[in-house]
């Protein structure tokens, strides 16, 4: 019990402060109350009026299986960079191992309180999505939707500790989610290709269970949550050399900025060659993040997403030659939207730039700064996006494709434009991990409206997708541009308060 | 008696710590020296069980430690990483409570926070501290704990002038009291000043243990006795 109440009077003192620096800052705490409340009627909005839009459980095969197949891509990847193929992310602070390496705690507790920390911090991205998402899963049983859906989540988060605790003895199980990921685009490919064999697996159809609240699914479900959890504190033992290697780590990646996210955390400490760059001013940034990226993890996992994107676009083409009927658009329209997802709601942090004078004094104004460093952090995803919509557009109008790939590359780089000035609005990480999240996705919606206006207008009168597609793509570039533009003239000469307002 | 055989860590390609041994008394105070990437706080982070060790034993009064050795062993790191949501007070209290201090720390509290100029902050968060009150909440949080062992990475960074005397006197009175030191540092005036023994490392290896002053050579001074030896 003692070592209960120590955990519960950490976090509880950490809560109760940062609340406190929330609530004496009159503009954060309007953030806060503002959205905690329209989350609110949504959530009750969405449990008692159902709206009858679209509902996942009326699809049938192919796509039900293919739709469960780029679940598991996104899980498997998820996974796969989250536990930085086999790190333990455990620990967000040094301090952590510290004072509970030498604390009387046992550790099998300790392994506990992190993974309900876990589902603390991710809460706001859980909560949001199972209120948001639920709706289009169930027809007339959305509470068994969220549970449904808020048991996803929570399996995906719990997943990260005891499979990298196990990935301590063996090399086996770092591969494990990448694994996953392979299978799921093959599912994928083949409920298209393949439809009869694949769809008898019944992927699908346990996916919509799920989804649709039905009860033995979620029991189902639940059980492996549980089972995940015990499964943690089966392997909680000498776990403190990993639990601060990984505060380390995390520690070096923010160092080096967040540009680059996951994809920047360092592989080793070996030393590498020096490199050199004809880069100058501004244009150095990008020549920075492929730098992290070639010594980091991220070259390994952008093979893994090489390999997805090429299976997909080859999917994706194969299908829409064989089937027609828009195949193409509706693959698009699924995984775009998840990329974007995804992109929007990564925090930015600047600060290890920001603070200091040498950023400042570089060529280039703040402007071109910032929307080089969105440009640069978006790489990865702009890549796998590109890549997916060539080999897409290679099988079925060469000729075409081009304009696509400008086009959905830019939509990623705006999504982060946006995040630039979510950071420049709300910088403290708290802030950004909560309520910024939802303003980041409300605002990149609001942002999109115009364009698809614009794109469809355009697009009826010119009688043309293209020229529509290309009129829409302007309109969202030159928004990624203001937004980027407003968080200059937020940050300008304020980046020592900036980034002291991050730790905040 | 804190005795260390064989301690050995490598790192890919590179060895850290190769083979070391040594031994510290109760009461004595130990400084380890060496160049930067000499090992020093990859045997301190092994000593307290946050690196693994590939080989070697660390024992306690005759008792091999096992992987929960930080509870006899504790750790005051060069870079004074704390809570930046807690304020000074709440990481004693929280040190206080998880290590199981028995009842009555709280006076022990006040006056730690008293020597060490921190009664003022007692009620700033740690995002609000300057480097050195950082430092003396590291400090002031582990010595609540009353572990027998204390390592101190590079103490003295960060910390003024007085500062640096405080926690001086405040070694020599810990080591009176049956503690064992050992202070890694840079300052070889506060290593000598601190204790009369010293332990050098280079490239992971132990090449010297023993008496701080017998290093000397007529007329040396202590910067020019380390780059002889560590060169």
């Amino acid at each position: 019990m003692k070592s209960i109440a120590a955990l519960w009077y950490l976090d509880l003192h950490r809560a109760r402060n940062t609340i406190r620096a929330i609530v004496r800052s009159p503009a954060r705490l309007l953030v806060w109350v503002f959205i905690g409340l329209w989350l609110a009627l949504q959530l009750f909005q969405r449990t008692h009026m159902p709206r009858q839009v679209f509902f996942f459980h009326d699809l049938a095969d192919p796509y039900a299986t293919g739709i469960a197949g780029l679940v598991l891509v996104l899980f498997g990847l998820s996974l796969a960079l989250q536990t930085g193929f086999g790190r333990i992310m455990a620990f967000g602070d040094p301090v952590d191992a510290l004072f509970l390496s030498r604390s009387a705690i046992d550790e099998r507790l300790v392994v506990l309180w992190l993974q309900l920390r876990q589902l603390a911090l991710n809460s706001w991205r859980i909560g949001f999505s199972a209120v948001f998402v639920s709706v289009y899963f169930s027809r007339g049983n959305p509470v068994g939707a969220i549970a449904g859906l808020v048991g996803v989540f929570v399996l995906l988060d719990l997943l990260l500790l005891p499979t990298a605790l196990i990935a301590r003895r063996t090399n086996m199980v770092k591969y494990l989610w990448c694994a996953i990921a392979v299978i799921g685009t093959l599912v994928f490919v083949g409920a298209f290709l393949l439809p009869a064999s694949i769809g008898e697996l019944g992927l699908g159809r346990a996916l919509i269970a799920i989804w649709h609240g039905d009860r033995v699914a979620l029991a189902i479900l639940y059980a492996c949550i549980l089972a995940v959890i015990a499964g943690g504190l089966a392997r909680a033992n000498d776990v403190y050399p990993e639990f601060y290697a990984s505060a380390r780590w995390l520690d070096t990646a923010r160092a080096r900025g967040r540009g680059g996210g996951l994809f920047s955390l360092p592989a080793s400490s070996k030393v590498t060659r020096s490199g050199s760059t004809m880069l100058r001013g501004p244009w150095v940034e990008i020549w920075k993040q492929l730098a992290f990226l070639r010594r980091g993890n991220g070259m390994a996992i952008m093979v893994a997403g090489t390999i997805i994107a090429l299976a997909l676009g080859i999917a994706g083409g194969v299908g829409q030659q064989r089937a027609g009927g828009g195949f193409a658009l509706i693959g698009g329209l699924t995984l775009l939207p998840l990329v974007l997802l995804v992109q929007t709601t990564r925090s930015v942090s600047l600060a290890q730039d920001i603070s200091k004078p040498l950023w400042w004094m570089g060529d280039g104004s703040v402007f071109a700064k910032l929307a080089v460093w969105t440009f640069a952090s978006s790489l990865p995803a702009v890549a796998f996006v590109a890549l997916t919509t060539a080999t897409l557009f290679a099988i079925i109008s060469p000729a075409r494709g081009l304009l696509y790939i400008v086009c959905v590359s830019s939509a990623v780089v705006v999504s982060r434009a946006v995040g630039m000035l979510g950071y420049a609005l709300t910088p403290s990480l708290i802030d950004q991990r909560g309520p910024g999240m939802v303003i980041r996705i409300l605002i990149f919606y609001a942002a999109s409206i115009a364009p698809l206006v614009l794109a469809v207008t355009a697009g009826f009168f010119g009688r043309s997708a293209d020229l529509g597609v290309a009129c829409g793509s302007l309109v969202f570039a030159g928004e990624g541009a203001v937004c980027v533009a407003l968080a200059a003239v937020r940050l300008r000469g304020r980046g020592l308060e900036v980034a002291l307002a991050e730790s905040s | 008696m804190l005795n260390v055989r064989d301690l050995t860590k490598r790192f890919r390609d590179t060895t850290a710590v190769d083979d070391l041994s040594f031994n510290v008394a109760a009461g004595e105070v130990l400084s380890l020296l060496g160049p930067n990437g000499a090992g020093k706080t990859t045997t301190f982070l092994m000593l307290c069980g946050l690196v693994r060790p590939d080989t070697g034993v660390i024992s306690w009064d005759g008792t091999p430690l096992g992987p929960r050795r930080a509870r006899t062993i504790a750790l005051i790191p060069e870079n004074p990483e704390v809570y930046p949501s807690l304020t000074v007070w709440e990481h004693i209290v929280f040190s206080a409570r998880s290590c199981d201090v028995p009842d009555g720390w709280e006076v022990r509290a006040d006056s730690l926070l008293e020597r060490f100029d921190l009664a003022d902050k007692r009620d700033t968060v740690g995002s609000a501290l300057s480097k050195g009150m950082k430092q003396k909440t590291l400090i002031a949080a582990t010595l609540i704990a009353d572990s027998p062992v204390l390592l101190f990475d590079e103490p003295m960074i960060g910390l003024d002038p007085a500062g640096q005397r405080e926690l001086r006197e405040m070694i020599v009175d810990l080591s009176k009291s049956g503690k064992i030191i050992v202070v890694s540092t840079h300052m070889l005036e506060a290593a000598h000043a601190l204790s009369d023994r010293a332990l050098i490392l280079k490239a992971g290896r132990k090449i010297y243990d023993g008496d701080i002053r017998k290093l000397a050579q007529e007329n040396e001074d202590l910067e020019s006795i380390f780059l002889r030896i560590t060169a």
